[in-house]
């Protein structure tokens, strides 16, 4: 095949992955033991691809990805809003990973920092440590000692840096997402506990799907790996 | 690829994308905001402070940030926010609780957000409050 129809047909192959992992991502409920939903959670398994073009390919086509992925998803189930909070979060999240790509323990320590401030915000602002707010913090703790423990891994060669740069690409979409919302509904009230619980989950979440996606590179023999 | 894109560059250009977009992000909430028609309890909303001598904890109910109506959180209201061409909510007050009875957006997650009680709160994720992206619409409670 000729180089170009290759890369329509890969592009084409990609998003269609990308759209098809947001249908799962929205279908797997990973806030159940909160006593309510919690809008903007997912699993983020569309990000693995997104992963795929900033280590496999380049950083056009991550953009490239990303803005067909916001766009096409926000006409497929939602509103203006909807494409505007996923460009945000997605515009954040890319141009993180692209820059920290090189330099991946320091994106995981990035992450162990983020959620040790926002348990010192959480207690500072005294919420009762019962019910959805402790598994808050838990969660927090459990992301800083994540974060370390990845950074270890990076620097001692155990792992080559894809689950660090989805970790903190998953924190940085969350904000993003979180910073728009807030725009959009100009409650900047919202940013007191929800932040902290979104940075918790997007390290919880980023390091899950970093790991499906480094086992899929490993998988594919795109990358050297361990 | 270097020159043209350099490390340096990067989180720049992140954050100047990011904040073009939140400006957008502001812009669409003051365009699409059309005259919104509250109905308390079946009739239509006379505008008047829903009884401002009740003490405690108020239901606030916002739109684009700013105030439509406050009402006291002990009392039993249903009401209903409908924004022409946009859509409709409906805020149940039990009297214990506050929820979102209904609503007809696409993703259903205020419906699905739960209820508001004294007791959690100071423990939910949220705090005291509902949202409804796709209308724009929050739902907030807390002392005066």
């Amino acid at each position: 095949m000729k180089g170009n129809s290759r890369r329509v047909a890969l592009y084409g192959l990609l998003v269609a992955l990308m759209l098809v992992l947001g249908l799962l991502d929205k279908s797997i409920p990973i806030t159940w033991f909160l006593s309510g939903a919690i809008p903007g959670i997912k699993l983020g398994l569309a990000n693995t691809v997104l992963l795929y073009a900033i280590y496999l390919m380049d950083w056009k086509s991550g953009v490239l990805l990303m803005a067909a992925k916001a766009v096409l998803s926000g006409f497929i189930y939602g509103s203006v809003t909807a494409v505007l909070i996923s460009l945000s979060g997605g515009v954040l999240s890319l141009f993180v990973m692209l820059a920290i790509k090189r330099n991946p323990a320091a994106g995981a320590l990035t992450v162990s920092g983020l959620a040790a401030a926002a348990v010192a915000w959480l207690l500072y602002r005294g919420v009762k440590l019962r019910g959805d707010m402790l598994w808050c913090v838990v969660l927090l703790a459990v992301a800083c000692a994540a974060g370390v423990a990845v950074a270890l891994f990076v620097r001692r060669n155990r792992e080559n840096g894809v689950v660090a740069t989805s970790m903190i690409g998953a924190v940085c979409f969350n904000i993003g997402q979180t910073l728009m919302a807030v725009a959009v509904m100009r409650t900047p009230q919202l940013l007191y506990t929800y932040l902290p619980f979104l940075v918790g989950m997007g390290a919880a979440v980023g390091t899950l799907t970093g790991i499906v996606a480094r086992r899929v590179f490993l998988a594919l023999r795109a990358m050297p790996g361990r | 690829m270097r020159s043209l894109f350099p490390r340096r560059a990067v989180p720049l250009a992140a954050v100047l994308l990011v904040s073009a977009l939140l400006l957008c992000g502001c812009g669409v909430a003051k365009k699409q905001a059309a005259g919104p028609v509250i109905t308390l309890d079946g009739a239509a909303w006379n505008g008047e402070t829903v009884q401002p001598e009740a003490q405690g904890l108020r239901v606030y109910v916002t739109l684009d940030g700013e105030k439509l109506i406050d009402l006291p959180f002990d009392s039993p209201h249903t009401l209903t926010v409908t924004q022409p061409g946009l859509g409709e909510n409906t805020v149940q007050i039990t009297g214990e609780a506050v929820y979102m009875a209904h609503a007809d957006c696409e993703n259903q997650d205020c419906v699905q957000m739960g209820q508001v009680t004294r007791d959690n709160l100071e423990m939910r994720v949220m705090g005291g409050f509902i949202v409804c992206l796709p209308h724009r619409l929050s739902v907030e409670v807390r002392g005066e």
